[in-house]
């Protein structure tokens, strides 16, 4: 019998390591957007770095490190946008708009939200556990769980007919 | 597919509260927060070190010769006075302007002195800037920009950036038409306390219509009154008490600043 995808390995069967680099994932991710706050493209290149060191470590890790990277996309382009945003005002206009305001209030909810559910991530990856994130959680486990046709191709042996 | 209804889920919630956050702003320097005397006073020295850093001052013997004939009739008249008024003169012939920041803080350029007519003219100006003070309008100001200027002070870090973003948003033009109309209101029934004819004012602001073409619009004095039409017909038509009669200052004044400055 075969899956369409690959099955879930279970807490029992991840070595500590894997669940130490699938957890250091969540933490590297927002300690680089504190980091990166004020210019958020330099978080963002070490959030890539570190995805593409850590993802041939096992489906485990690369399922929770793809997962902690498209899931900080959306925080990195909203704090992008109100970094650029705040500068044009501040050169240009100095009217502080509801429309601005109101933004930078939901980014704040939104850095917020990252923020716990990436502790929350870490957390349940230390114990050898899947998570999903609304979204990025069914992205990422599509993108590393589902078997690619190269897959297939390597089962060449099969028992006989 | 479950994936592209968790997405819509995502960004209808990035929507929504960006849009409630827009619709009923969350006010976040107002209200409650007020400048300490004490803090107005000190942050009021640091402006003048940070615009000291930018211009050249005259020194204060110069200052009070030129300006205190006609600040303390201004003052003497004024009763009560919200704060012990401070007035710089500042080097800089090119800028016809004058402006204040806090706490009692008057900043005039020599500029201003040369193209004046008469002492009574300046003393509209300074008159209209005592105006922004005792009504309140830089400490609103202040208080409104606030919120941006700490965002980008803690961007930027460090206590000077700080204070000259502050000292930016001061002499940066940004009072709305109320408060220049407010501080018209009030210069017009000072200068008639002090026995100046309010007059004056039109004076000067149909000297600078007929120049305007080569000065810079940035000025405090003008910014915020596109019509300067409007400005000039409600200085003439200020009424007048019944027996009033301007007392001119006794100074010939083109040809003391030709001396001085
Ligand atoms: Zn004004």
């Amino acid at each position: 019998m075969s899956s369409e995808y690959h099955s879930i390995p279970q807490p029992n069967e991840l070595s500590d390591r894997e669940k130490d680099d699938a957890m250091g994932s969540y933490l590297m991710m927002f300690a680089s957007v504190a980091i990166g706050l004020p210019l958020p493209i330099i978080n963002l290149i070490a959030a890539i770095v570190y995805y593409f060191t850590n993802r041939s470590k096992g489906l485990f890790v690369h399922f929770h490190s793809l997962q902690s990277l498209i899931s900080q996309l959306p925080t990195t382009i909203i704090n992008a946008i109100g970094v650029f945003w705040g500068i044009r005002i501040y050169f240009f206009d100095w009217e502080l708009s509801d429309s601005f305001k109101g933004y930078i209030i939901m980014a704040i909810i939104f850095n917020l939200a990252y923020f716990v559910f990436s502790i929350v991530g870490a957390v349940k990856a230390k114990k050898g556990r899947m998570y999903y994130f609304l979204f990025f959680g069914r992205l990422s486990y599509e993108a590393v769980f589902k078997k690619k046709d190269e897959d297939m191709s390597e089962i060449q042996n099969l028992p006989p007919r | 597919m479950k994936i592209w209804r968790e997405l819509l889920i995502l960004v209808l919630v990035f929507g929504l509260i960006w849009l409630a956050f827009t619709w009923r702003p969350l006010s976040l320097p107002d209200s409650d927060f007020n400048l300490s005397s004490e803090r107005e006073e000190d942050l009021a020295e640091l402006i003048l070190d940070d615009i000291k850093n930018q211009y050249e001052f005259y020194d204060d013997s110069i200052t009070n010769m030129l300006l205190s004939p006609i600040t303390s009739r201004l003052l003497d008249s004024l009763n009560p006075k919200k704060y012990e008024y401070r007035f710089h003169l500042i080097d800089s012939s090119g800028e016809i302007n004058a402006f204040a920041t806090i706490d009692g803080h008057i900043y005039v350029f020599s500029g201003l002195l040369k193209f004046v007519d008469n002492p009574e003219q300046l003393a509209g100006i300074l008159a209209h800037e005592i105006g922004h003070h005792e009504n309140g309008d830089l400490v609103d100001r202040l208080m409104k920009e606030l919120g941006l200027s700490v965002l980008l002070a803690v961007m930027t870090g460090g206590d000077a950036v700080m204070v000259s973003e502050i000292s930016k948003i001061l002499i940066s033009t940004g009072f709305d038409r109320k408060q220049e109309r407010e501080a018209d209101e009030f210069a017009y029934n000072l200068m008639i306390k002090s026995q100046i004819n309010p007059a004056r004012l039109a004076h000067f602001f149909t000297k600078l219509k007929a120049e305007e073409k080569s000065y810079p619009d940035n000025m405090e004095i003008i910014a915020s009154h596109p019509n300067s039409k409007n400005r000039i017909e409600g200085a003439l038509s200020h009424p007048l008490p019944k027996a009033f009669e301007e007392r001119e200052f006794e100074i010939e004044w083109k040809k003391l600043i030709e001396e001085i400055l």
